[in-house]
């Protein structure tokens, strides 16, 4: 797998933010409003042999469906494809190297945390998960909690480790969404941190006006990004880990 | 471990991998399925049937539609639901002709047997949860004349 880059952003530290295809699709949900409310550039797709055979069009125009968007201080690594276990490793390692190649601050990746009672919710609480405890002081003074034990599966999980093992600072973000139906209102929230985090502006408004058309529009990708998650067996992250008294 | 621990462990493992192949070509079948049917001029919803000890519980996401417009017909081991959305949704062009979607429907097998005249359901924010009773299995002693 490899980046190819159109374009780059003449900023110095920016943050590499993910809004990949996971629980509840909050991270897709996020990054893609976040695109169309900055108005970003695409930068810089993914390109693969072990991606499947799909090119997207939209407004008449070709484009890869695993890409990067950039606009000021912030690159979005976003997706249209649900991504498969056979591409998550590679995948996790080409945006840690591109983060790398940017000198980024932090790569931040936007995620879900499935929970039963979702319905019963009114504003999803936002976890979060670092490589480092000066992101998790960071975050806790935005009312964030970090999440003290537990499993994280996924792409998630493949980026946190290779970020352990370079050590580069990175955060995820997990808002309590519904297991597997889209939730708009899981991604306002997360947005609404992020906004705190990295100084954006972002207006969730919007997003929430149009939360029942993006379900209606999600519903494919939903369906192909749960099998793709019961294949990894991402129920792990519903597991105490056997250690936790040690 | 004995010789014959050994086999029915060896069985065991050859059960798992033969279930395991199943569903997974059973998933994939299903994915290449479409969501949506031109005929009945219907697209199918996202749903999640799980259970506790004491009920079946399954969910629909539905959005873009009102309560009153929501049908629901069951049989002890069946569910059939029928929702027409607030106003028609385009889709792709088929056979060279745009076609409108209307509605929401879904049959479904449920995996066990349920009580659906004591079923209740609610909608709340395009979420449609019906909880079914399982039927309880009394077990009952049989004597020898």
């Amino acid at each position: 797998m490899r980046v190819i880059e159109r374009k780059s952003l003449p900023t110095e530290e920016p943050y590499v933010v993910t809004g990949l295809p996971d629980i509840g699709l909050v991270g897709t949900i996020a990054a893609l409003h976040i695109i169309r409310q900055l108005d970003m550039e695409e930068m810089a797709y993914f390109e693969s042999d072990a991606l499947p055979p799909v090119i997207v069009l939209h407004k008449g125009r070709l484009t890869m469906p695993v890409r990067i968007y950039g606009r000021d201080k912030l690159y979005i690594v976003a997706s249209e494809i649900a991504i498969s276990p056979e591409v998550m490793s590679s995948l996790a390692r080409n945006i840690v190297d591109y983060a790398i190649s940017k000198n980024a601050k932090a790569i931040i990746m936007l995620g879900g945390l499935a929970i039963p009672n979702r319905l019963e919710i009114e504003k999803p609480k936002v976890y979060a998960v670092a490589t480092f405890d000066s992101l998790i002081n960071d975050v806790k003074t935005l009312g964030v909690e970090p999440l003290d034990e537990g499993f994280v599966v996924g792409i998630h999980a493949l980026i946190l480790r290779e970020c352990v093992f370079r050590r580069i600072p990175a955060l995820l973000l997990l808002a309590q969404c519904h297991v597997q139906y889209p939730d708009p209102g899981a991604a306002a929230s997360i947005i609404e941190t992020l906004n705190k985090f990295i100084g954006l502006n972002i207006n969730v408004e919007p997003l929430l006006k149009e939360a029942e058309s993006l379900r209606l529009k999600l519903r494919e990708l939903m369906r192909r990004t749960a099998a793709t998650l019961s294949r990894i067996q991402k129920s792990h992250e519903y597991e105490v880990p056997p250690m936790m008294y040690v | 471990m004995s010789f014959e621990e050994r086999i029915n462990e060896l069985f065991e493992r050859l059960r798992r991998e033969v279930r395991r192949f199943v569903e997974d070509i059973e998933r994939y079948m299903e994915l290449e399925q479409p969501m949506w049917c031109y005929e009945t001029r219907s697209l199918e919803p996202l749903f999640t049937i799980t259970e506790t000890e004491d009920e079946l519980i399954v969910t629909f996401d539905l959005p873009m539609v009102d309560k009153d417009s929501i049908e629901i017909h069951a049989t002890e081991d069946s569910l059939e639901l029928e929702a027409k959305l607030r106003h028609a949704i385009p889709g792709p062009r088929y056979l060279g002709r745009e076609v409108c979607f209307e509605k929401f429907r879904k049959v479904i097998k449920l995996p066990i047997k349920v009580d659906p005249h004591n079923a209740k359901a609610r909608y709340k924010d395009g979420i449609l949860e019906i909880r079914f009773p399982k039927i309880s299995r009394q077990r009952h002693r049989i004597n020898i004349l």
